[in-house]
């Protein structure tokens, strides 16, 4: 025991502390005048943004009391603003290029043929990079402070939107980094980490805007908060001192997010270290043993906290009160609705499939076709065991579902429910088979999953606008036709109960095509092999 | 001690390796010999443990690459066929990281980086840039950095590459040091000469399959069992081997494009012997020498020059 906690501590010790890469990284960075430069311009810049915006509230002239301390605040929070916008700009740009350059100049094999695990890499580019935004925070700290001071903010505010900030810089310089990974150019790793900071910073920001605005028009004079309005580093003011109630606790919302951000950060370089992983397939195991307790642990939360309309017990309940329905009406509207909800969760599968489900040829290994359906490979990352593990995701997703509504809304689940579950199985299905069936035509793996991501926009997404301007409006209770043409709408209304008759019916065309494309792309295979044989690689 | 135990690497359809065998011990040099797409690359990356092989294993000194790759790895220096160089990086930085990356206590890394400096001769470069190099430093500092951690086992993927002739002869001298310091070096390479006179073993590979296995000498004997001489008679030469054949240590004497080939057993009095007949029998001898098969022959009969 104690022999293999000092290993344990040593071993950690070794990752975290003067970690070679880092080490590496940082005297890079630190060589010539650059940095000095970028800071100090940073430094400059900042400062004349806050001495203007200053300026602008402390020009004017008899305030009252609190109107001048709602401007301060109003300053506090530009800087915030502007951090924010620092850290969405920094970390995704010094991470985004780390790994794929090194790839390119191919000094990964050197690293990793060295005793060197990817996590140990992994860990040593996170820390030189957010070394960097940490620095950004840092040197802010005398605006910030001046803040403080002159009684804008307290000190807890400014602790707390810290952490915030930095958590926000971790989420999104792991981002970067699973795209320095699966990038083969430097350049597409910086767009994508962009897209992806952009599309973090914007959601959480509409998430945390539904309490700001709610708060400004007077909805809620209350601190109670679902926890994610405390995500969005850009309101972090605003947020800081929300909190969610369990039991007779209040805990503070920022808690939740570090523990969500820390996990999520976590699953990214998970994912970034099976990417790099050569050997073993230890962390592609750790991958997806991890994705499914964690989406086993976020199922619990919505359905745990979902609420029939006709019970005593629903307080916060996420339903809108509507006018008494008999209660097993309700319990069917009831399940249908956690059906459609549960349907949605599995959105981010949209990103995950393309990768499980294809193959071919790629810079390395785990990418062959192995097979169809293979339990022993579900968690080795061979295309054997995609479709297993997708099962699994959803049966994960759908068992901790019902735990969460049994607990919660202390009901189980009707009918509906399960034929919406059907239906998102059947979905998902459709969408492997069509990455093994497009796999069997061409040889290059990225080709096959970009193909399927383009091809899912175009069954699901486009259609959706131009069914729009054909019918004229956004649901279909008024024109149903067109609408049952398309693979979403058993989503298009949560009051009608036959939607989740047209998701059993979706579940069983989705399952009948999935089984072809299947069945086709087996046959196919043979002659994908000839494809490999004559790919043009050039090795080295 | 290395074991290679049936080896095997399946890219979907192609076999690039199809399951190879052998041994080495501590000293050995061995030349890996294939022309392009032989599988030789692929077969050293699944021994650095950077390719996980399909079935098959090695094992080094106890520790298998499939179980304990980490362990495989502390023993192992791998030069790949490219250098992989960081810019903006000093020649001792560079060692030093890979000494940190090997896990070599910081008290150590100073010694030992002026010792591998030393002996790949690039003391006075300590302090520039590794991108200021010239192409046969920085794969000696590619070599330095395999050292930093005292490997047991050296893969070198083509290291002579690109080398002018000096810098290769000082890498031959470079890698027989390593054998004598006890090392296994695996050194791969298509051209042959470079290899024949300072391996002890070489082995050759075509299409995944290894076709020959052992010392320099014993594969060409395997090849060929008789030491040959080509004898240039400018008149009668059907009667002069005619003459040979009654000699008991002449196995076998043919004309070939006019040159006799003698085929030949025995001591060198023996070789002096048919000398002295010929000259003796008055047979007007323009030239004599050995033409005995070497590593190039072998290759060339052994291999067909197909590819996957
Ligand atoms: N990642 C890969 N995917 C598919 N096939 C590959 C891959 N890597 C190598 N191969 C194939 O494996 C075979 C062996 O390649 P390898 O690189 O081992 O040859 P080599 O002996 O090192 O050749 P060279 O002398 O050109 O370096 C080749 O036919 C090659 O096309
Ligand atoms: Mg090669």
């Amino acid at each position: 025991m104690g022999s293999w906690l000092s290993t344990w501590l040593s071993g950690t010790k070794s990752v975290y502390i003067g970690n070679a890469s880092s080490v590496r990284d940082y005297r890079v960075q630190l060589r010539g005048s650059r940095s000095v430069i970028l800071f100090g311009l940073y430094l400059i810049i900042l400062i004349g943004i806050a001495m203007f915006v200053y300026s602008q509230t402390a020009d004017r002239t008899g305030f009252t009391l609190v109107q001048a301390q709602f401007q301060l605040r109003q300053f506090t929070s530009t800087i915030m603003i502007l951090l924010g916008f620092a850290v969405a700009i920094v970390a995704p740009g010094l991470t985004a290029t780390s790994v794929v350059t090194e790839r390119h100049r191919q000094s990964l094999d050197l690293i990793f043929s060295a005793p060197v695990s990817p996590k140990y890499y992994l860990v040593g580019k996170v820390m030189s990079s957010f070394r960097y935004t940490w620095m950004l925070l840092v040197l802010a700290l005398p605006i910030t402070a001046a803040s403080v001071v002159l009684g804008g903010a307290s000190w807890s505010d400014v602790l707390i939107a810290y952490v915030l900030m930095s958590l926000f810089g971790l989420v999104l310089t792991s981002f970067a980094l699973l795209m320095s990974t699966l990038a083969s150019k430097p350049v597409s790793a910086i767009i994508w980490s962009y897209v992806g900071a952009f599309v973090y910073s914007g959601f959480t920001f509409l998430l945390s805007t539904s309490y700001t605005l709610g708060r400004m028009f007077g909805a809620s004079r209350d601190n109670e908060a679902s926890w994610w309005v405390s995500m969005s580093p850009f309101s972090v003011l605003d947020t800081s001192h929300t909190y969610t109630q369990v039991g007779s606790l209040h805990v503070p919302n920022w808690i939740f997010v570090l523990a969500f951000t820390l996990l999520a950060s976590k699953i990214l370089l998970l994912g970034a270290g099976s990417v790099l992983g050569t050997s073993g397939g230890k962390e592609i195991k750790g991958l997806r043993i991890y994705a499914l307790i964690y989406i086993a642990t976020f199922a619990l939360l919505p359905s745990w906290n979902a609420r029939p309309a006709f019970t005593p017990v629903s307080s916060a309940s996420t339903t809108a009160v509507t006018a008494p329905i008999a209660p097993v009406e309700e319990s069917l509207r009831f399940a249908q609705e956690q059906g459609q909800y549960l349907a949605l969760c599995t959105a981010p599968l949209l990103i995950f499939v393309p990768f499980i489900a294809c193959f071919g040829f790629d810079r390395e290994k785990r990418y062959w076709p192995n097979g169809v359906f293979k339990l022993k490979n579900i968690v080795d990352g061979t295309p054997a065991g995609g479709l297993p593990f997708l099962l699994a995701i959803i049966g994960t997703l759908v068992v901790a579902w019902n735990v969460g509504c049994w607990f919660g809304a202390k009901s189980a689940l009707r009918a509906p429910f399960w034929e919406f579950a059907f239906y998102v199985t059947a979905f998902w299905t459709f969408f492997w088979a069509l990455g093994r069936l497009i796999s069997s035509f061409f040889a290059g793996l990225k080709t096959s999953r970009m193909m399927v991501f383009a091809l899912f926009v175009l069954l699901v997404v486009i259609p959706y606008p131009f069914l729009v301007a054909l019918v004229g409006t956004f649901t279909d209770d008024a024109n149903p036709g067109p609408w049952n043409l398309y693979v979403m709408s058993p989503f298009m209304s949560t009051s009608d109960f036959s939607r989740a008759d047209i998701a059993l019916a979706y579940g069983l065309v989705l399952a009948a095509m999935a089984a072809v494309m299947a069945v086709i792309a087996e046959k196919r295979i043979r002659s994908k092999m000839v494809a490999l044989r004559n790919y043009d690689v050039q090795p080295n | 001690m290395l074991e290679v135990k049936g080896l095997r690497k399946e890219y979907g359809g192609l076999t690039a390796v199809k399951g190879i065998s052998f041994n080495l011990n501590p000293g050995d040099i061995f030349g890996f010999i294939g022309s392009n797409g032989a599988g030789k690359t692929t077969t050293i990356r699944m021994i650095a443990t950077l390719l996980e092989p399909t079935s098959g294993t090695a094992v080094l000194n106890g520790a298998d690459v499939r179980k304990d790759p980490m362990a495989v790895r502390r023993m192992i220096g791998y030069m790949p066929d490219f250098f992989g160089l960081y810019d903006d990086v000093k020649v001792w930085e560079y060692l030093d990281f890979f000494a940190a990356i090997y896990q070599v206590p910081v008290k150590e890394r100073p010694g030992i980086i002026d010792s591998v400096l030393e002996l790949t001769n690039l003391t006075v470069k300590r302090q520039a840039f590794v991108q200021s190099l010239s192409r046969g430093m920085q794969q000696r500092l590619c070599l330095a950095r395999c050292l930093v951690h005292d490997p047991a086992l050296l893969l070198l993927d083509e290291p002579a590459s690109g080398l002018d002739p000096r810098a290769r002869a000082e890498l031959k001298e470079l890698i027989a040091e390593l054998g004598r310091m006890g090392k296994i070096v695996i050194v791969s390479s298509h051209i042959l000469p470079e290899l024949a006179d300072f391996c002890n073993t070489v082995g050759i590979i075509e299409r995944g399959e290894l076709l020959a296995f052992g010392p320099v000498s014993q594969i060409v004997k395997d090849i060929q069992p008789h030491r040959v001489f080509a004898a240039h008679v400018l008149k009668d030469p059907e009667v002069a081997m005619q003459t040979l054949i009654q000699l008991p240590s002449v196995v076998d004497a043919k004309l070939v494009d006019g040159e006799l080939r003698i085929e030949f057993v025995g001591d060198i009095e023996a070789q002096a012997d048919i000398v002295a007949l010929l000259v003796d029998k008055g047979f007007r001898l323009a030239a004599f020498r050995e033409d005995s098969a070497d590593l190039e022959d072998v290759f060339l009969k052994l291999t067909t020059g197909a590819v996957n």
